[in-house]
C-alpha cells in the first residue's frame, strides 16, 4: 500500500469513528494485561497471593479466593472473628469485611508454631539478645484448626521480622495486622520457655549460647537433660540440667567421669543437680497438692498436673535416681 | 548316683543360679547406667558395651568353659581398664566399686567356685568308679 493511500485510509477511519473504537479496544487489552486477566505470566496476584491457574483462584493459605466473584470459596474457619456489632463479619465468605479499600488480608490467617513444628514448615530462629539463646518458631499462613496441632492461632498476619524472644520469661512476642480491622497489633505466646524460677547465672547463659550439640543419648529430656545440649531450657528441670552441664564443662568432666573414681568437684556438680531437682520436684508436687481436692504424692497420671508438669516431674526424679543410685559412691548425690 | 553326690550337685547348681541372678542384676544396672553415657564418645561407648555384656558372657561361660570362667574374668578386667584408664582422667580406681564392678566380680567368683567344685567332684567320682 502506498503511503498516501495509508494516510487517506486512516483519515477515513477517523471520520467514521472506527479508529477511536480500535484505540479503545487496544487500550482495554493493555489494561487487561496489567490486571492479569489476559496473558499473565505472574503467578502472584491480588495482594501478592499465589494464583492457581487450574482453578483460577488466589491461594490465601487458609482459603482460596475467587477474584472474579470477590468471594472466598470456603467460609472463614476462625469463628472468633465474628462480631455481632459488625454484620459484615457474619458473612464468612467475604474478603476484608467487603471493604478491600480500607482493609487488607494478605494471608487470610496465621498460625504460630513454637513446639512440635511440622517438618514441612520453615523454621525461624528467634534470638534473645540478652542471653543469646534461641527459640525455634515457624509461622504458617493458615488456620490452626485443620492441622490439629500445637500452633497458636493469630487472627491476622504475623510480621515474622517482629518476633522477639525472652528466654528467661518464656515469652515470644509478635506484631500482626488484624484480619478484621486491618490495624496493627501485638501479642505474646507464653510458655515457649516457661518462666524459670531457678537461678541461672549469666556465665551459664553465655556458655549455653555457644553450645551447638543437640542433646543426645539413650535418655534425654528437654534441651539439656542427657548428654550434650543446646538452646533454651524448656523448664526448671531442664535449666538445672543445663547448669549441671556447665559445671561439668568447668571441671572438664564427661558423663563417663562418674565411673572413673571419686572426685570432690564432680560430686559437688552432681549434688547441686540433685538438690535443684529435688526442689523442683517438691514445687511441682506442691502445685499438684494445691490443685487437688485431696493430697497426693504419687507420680504418673495425676489429673491435677499438666502433661508438661508430669514429664518435668518424671525427668527430675530420673535425674535424682541416676546420680544417687547409679553413680558410684564418692561421686553420687547424698540420699538426703 | 549316691545321695551325697546329688546333694553336692544341687549345691553347685544353686551357686550357678545365684551367679546368674547376680549377673542379671549387673546387666540391668549396666543398661540403666548406659542411659546417661555419651555413646558418641568412643570410650563411653566401649564402657557402655562392657556394662551390658555380663549376662550374655555368663551364658557363654556356662555353656563352654570347663574349669575357668574366662569370659567373665576377661569382661571384669576390660571393664576395669576401660572405666578407669580411659576418658579424660585415667587413674587406678577401685575395680569392685558399686554398682559397676562388684556384682560382676561376685557373679564371676560364684560361677568359678561352682565350676571348680563340680570339676573336682567329677574327678573324685570318676576315680572312685575306676577302683570299683
Amino acid at each position: 500500500m502506498a503511503y498516501n493511500d495509508l494516510r487517506d485510509w486512516i483519515k477515513t477511519l477517523e471520520k467514521s469513528g472506527e479508529l477511536k473504537r480500535v484505540r479503545e479496544e487496544v487500550k482495554g487489552d493493555m489494561l487487561s494485561y496489567d490486571s492479569g486477566a489476559c496473558c499473565d505470566y505472574n503467578a502472584f496476584h491480588f495482594t501478592g497471593q499465589w494464583h492457581d491457574w487450574s482453578t483460577d483462584l488466589e491461594y490465601f493459605g487458609a482459603r482460596f479466593y475467587d477474584s472474579n466473584l470477590g468471594r472466598f470459596m470456603m467460609p472463614d474457619p476462625d469463628s472468633a472473628s465474628m462480631h455481632p456489632i459488625n454484620p459484615q463479619s457474619l458473612n464468612r465468605y467475604v474478603y476484608a469485611l467487603n471493604n478491600p479499600v480500607t482493609f487488607m488480608d494478605p494471608s487470610g490467617l496465621d498460625c504460630i508454631y513454637t513446639t512440635a513444628i511440622p517438618q514441612i514448615l520453615q523454621v525461624t530462629d528467634v534470638t534473645d539478645p540478652s542471653t543469646g539463646l534461641q527459640s525455634e518458631v515457624a509461622v504458617k499462613s493458615g488456620d490452626c484448626f485443620s492441622d490439629n496441632d500445637n500452633g497458636v492461632f493469630v487472627n491476622g498476619t504475623v510480621d515474622v521480622s517482629s518476633l522477639t524472644f525472652n528466654s528467661r520469661t518464656g515469652d515470644l512476642g509478635y506484631s500482626f495486622t488484624d484480619e478484621d480491622t486491618g490495624t496493627a497489633g501485638s501479642g505474646v505466646v507464653g510458655k515457649v520457655n516457661p518462666a524459670l524460677t531457678i537461678n541461672v547465672s549469666i556465665d551459664v547463659w553465655n556458655w549455653a549460647a555457644l553450645q551447638m550439640t543437640p542433646v543426645h543419648g539413650l535418655w534425654t529430656y528437654g534441651n539439656w537433660a542427657g548428654t550434650g545440649g543446646m538452646g533454651a531450657p524448656i523448664n526448671n528441670a531442664d535449666a538445672a540440667a543445663m547448669i549441671h552441664d556447665y559445671c561439668y564443662h568447668q571441671g572438664g568432666f564427661t558423663a563417663g567421669s562418674n565411673f572413673q573414681g571419686p572426685n570432690a568437684q564432680l560430686q559437688a556438680c552432681n549434688q547441686s543437680l540433685c538438690d535443684a531437682e529435688r526442689k523442683i520436684k517438691q514445687a511441682i508436687i506442691t502445685q499438684g497438692v494445691q490443685n487437688a481436692p485431696v493430697p497426693f504424692s504419687s507420680r504418673g497420671g495425676s489429673p491435677y498436673l499438666t502433661s508438661e508438669q508430669e514429664k518435668e516431674l518424671e525427668a527430675a526424679e530420673d535425674m535424682i535416681n541416676y546420680f544417687t543410685w547409679l553413680v558410684p559412691p564418692g561421686n553420687a548425690c547424698h540420699v538426703h | 548316683m549316691p545321695r551325697s553326690l546329688e546333694m553336692k550337685n544341687l549345691s553347685y547348681n544353686i551357686l550357678t543360679i545365684i551367679a546368674g541372678i547376680v549377673v542379671t542384676g549387673d546387666t540391668i544396672i549396666g543398661v540403666l547406667v548406659s542411659l546417661g553415657l555419651d555413646l558418641q564418645k568412643p570410650n563411653e561407648l566401649l564402657m557402655s558395651i562392657t556394662f551390658v555384656l555380663g549376662l550374655p558372657i555368663y551364658f557363654i561361660d556356662l555353656r563352654y568353659s570347663k574349669r575357668i570362667v574366662f569370659g567373665l574374668w576377661i569382661l571384669f578386667t576390660v571393664r576395669w581398664i576401660v572405666r578407669c584408664f580411659g576418658g579424660n582422667s585415667p587413674n587406678v580406681c577401685n575395680p569392685v566399686v558399686w554398682p559397676v564392678g562388684i556384682l560382676l566380680f561376685v557373679a564371676a567368683a560364684l560361677l568359678q567356685v561352682s565350676k571348680l567344685k563340680r570339676d573336682k567332684q567329677h574327678k573324685l567320682f570318676n576315680s572312685s568308679a575306676k577302683y570299683k
